[in-house]
């Protein structure tokens, strides 16, 4: 399927993402989810945090996207400090229950342009634009309530993609699909992310689609007061093949890694028992 | 083979139609049963009734007061419904003072209401359409309050995400996600409306349906009553599903496929 490269709008800027000694918690007197997390994502570079259910993946990243604060440390995005949810972070759920069921495919795509002003001719030239991309040409006039749930997650990447936003914040997206499915999904992103060279942070579980996606991986350590454990650099040409003896290799060493993490993380809660 | 949706349609409406023919039929084989006809007017009679009260005027002026009514307190209860739903539904503060009584009231019916309006409020339009207010508000309030808790998180923070002021997020995400539960509720109320009606205009009016069918009583005019109770049901039915009609291209994108 060939990908045709969003319309330009100037220079892309700065989509780099510094995260420093960064520690969260819900309170005194409960543990901390996060603590003293730090690791830098060079603009341009689709960077996968990976690690078992319940590290606080998923809090890395609302904490990058200015939902929550963090208790400590620092967070910047494009080189200025991150002071709440802005357009140059754009986020992608895994569930895909952020798309708005009152409004068309379209509708949706455009919305963050209605947002910012922007005129409406152009706004449905680039969300059309944006629909060709991610291959739900065609689909405009349906409603949420009509797609699938692949459909669902483009359209997502659409409405994400629309605004130029130089940083993609994606949650576990392809988590909820069907097999065949991410695996289509997964293609596409990796052909698109080669082609828009935006940064994106990408969170999963699933250490084969970290090594497909990902220029790096970092891996983090089991919850509670997690933190990152190490970062391995994806060093395999694209386009990069599951069953090649290389990423079965990669493979091994990432799954050792975490699993050690959970043995730690069940021997600890066996000698507070 | 299997049937077309215009056939499963036909066949719909014809059964639709065979139901009504068949109560129609009861009705005559019932009224003409009883000892003394007045007890129980036959279809025939209550439509030759019907029509001369409509040849005198009088039908028409009845029907006319009581959808006027109706219609009077239902804009004004649900106008003050969805302002009090929303309210309720964001903020927290407002919810806690508010529930307890909402959902008092919401049971209690109106007709409970109806000693109390006649000494408040007299004999006139006001107390009939103050009884009409209540039965709309609550529910009103109520499903706008579920709706506004419908919006999920993630829309307002996806909205946040694409630069939406608080302001914005209101306007453009938790609004029209409520519309759909708005409407639920306002058809919800215009049900309560149409129950309420006669028990309202118990309250000494001179004219319309409910005071047609209680008139009955005075005269020994049982057909009278059956043309006010046939034309109210029928009423009730038309504006619900005009009401439907209306509601369901903004609802029917939420319903599953």
């Amino acid at each position: 399927m060939a990908i045709e490269p969003l319309p330009r709008h100037g220079d892309v800027p700065d989509g780099s993402i510094a995260v420093r000694d960064v520690s969260f918690g819900f309170g005194a007197g409960r543990p901390s989810v996060l603590d003293d997390v730090t690791f830098d994502v060079p603009s341009g570079e689709f960077f996968v945090l990976l690690g078992p259910s319940g590290c606080g993946k998923s809090t890395v990243l609302n904490l990058i996207a200015g939902f929550e604060q963090p208790t400590q440390g620092t967070i910047l995005a494009g080189g200025r400090a991150v002071m709440g949810a802005a357009r140059d972070r754009v986020v992608i759920f895994q569930d895909s229950d952020s798309l708005y069921g009152w409004l068309t495919v379209r509708d949706n795509v455009t919305f963050p342009l209605r947002v910012q002003g922007v005129a409406t001719r152009e706004r449905d030239e680039r969300a059309l634009a944006a629909l060709r991309v991610v291959g739900l040409k065609g689909h405009e006039d349906k409603y949420p309530g009509e797609l699938s749930g692949g459909m669902k997650q483009r359209t997502q990447l659409a409405r994400a993609l629309v605004l130029d936003a130089p940083i993609l914040l994606m949650d576990e997206p392809f988590a909820a699909l069907d097999a065949q499915t991410r695996s289509i999904l997964q293609d596409e992103l990796v052909q698109l992310s080669v082609t828009l060279r935006r940064t994106v942070l990408f969170i999963t579980h699933d250490i084969g689609e970290a090594i497909l996606l990902g220029d790096r991986v970092g891996i983090m350590r089991a919850g509670p007061g997690s933190s990152i454990k190490e970062t391995i650099v994806v060093d395999l040409p694209r386009p990069r093949r599951r069953g090649s003896t290389e990423f079965g290799a990669l493979y091994e060493r990432i799954h050792q890694s975490i699993s050690e993490e959970v043995q730690r993380a069940l021997r600890r809660e066996d000698s507070l028992l | 083979m299997k049937s077309t949706l215009t056939q499963q349609r036909r066949v719909g409406a014809m059964g639709y139609a065979l139901s009504v023919a068949m109560i129609l039929a009861l009705w005559q084989y019932g009224s003409s049963q009883a000892i003394i006809p007045l007890l129980f007017p036959s279809p025939l009679s209550t439509l030759r009734t019907a029509m001369r009260l409509f040849d005198e005027g009088r039908l028409t002026i009845d029907v006319i007061a009581s959808l006027r009514r109706i219609a009077i307190g239902f804009v004004i209860g649900s106008s003050a419904g969805i302002v009090l739903g929303v309210l309720m539904g964001s903020f927290r503060a407002v919810r806690i003072v508010f529930d307890p009584y909402v959902q008092f009231f919401r049971a209690l019916p109106a007709l409970a209401w109806i000693p109390a309006a006649m000494v408040w409020l007299g004999t006139g339009e006001e107390s009939k359409i103050a009884l009409l207010v209540y039965t709309t508000v609550f529910v009103v309030a109520l499903n706008t309050m579920i709706g506004v808790g419908s919006v999920s998180a993630n829309q307002i923070r996806a909205a946040r995400c694409f630069g939406c002021s608080s302001w914005q997020v209101f306007l453009m995400v938790e609004a029209p996600a409520t519309v759909p539960f708005m409407l639920t509720g306002m058809r919800l109320a215009m049900g309560n409306c149409f129950s309420t009606i006669v028990a309202a205009e118990l309250l000494a009016p001179k004219n319309g349906l409910g005071y047609l069918i209680f008139s009955a009583r005075t005269w020994m005019q049982t057909e009278f009553a059956f043309v006010g109770i046939v034309i109210l049901g029928l009423l009730g039915m038309i504006v619900d599903r005009a009401f439907l009609f209306a509601t369901r291209r903004l609802l029917q994108r939420f319903l599953p496929r």
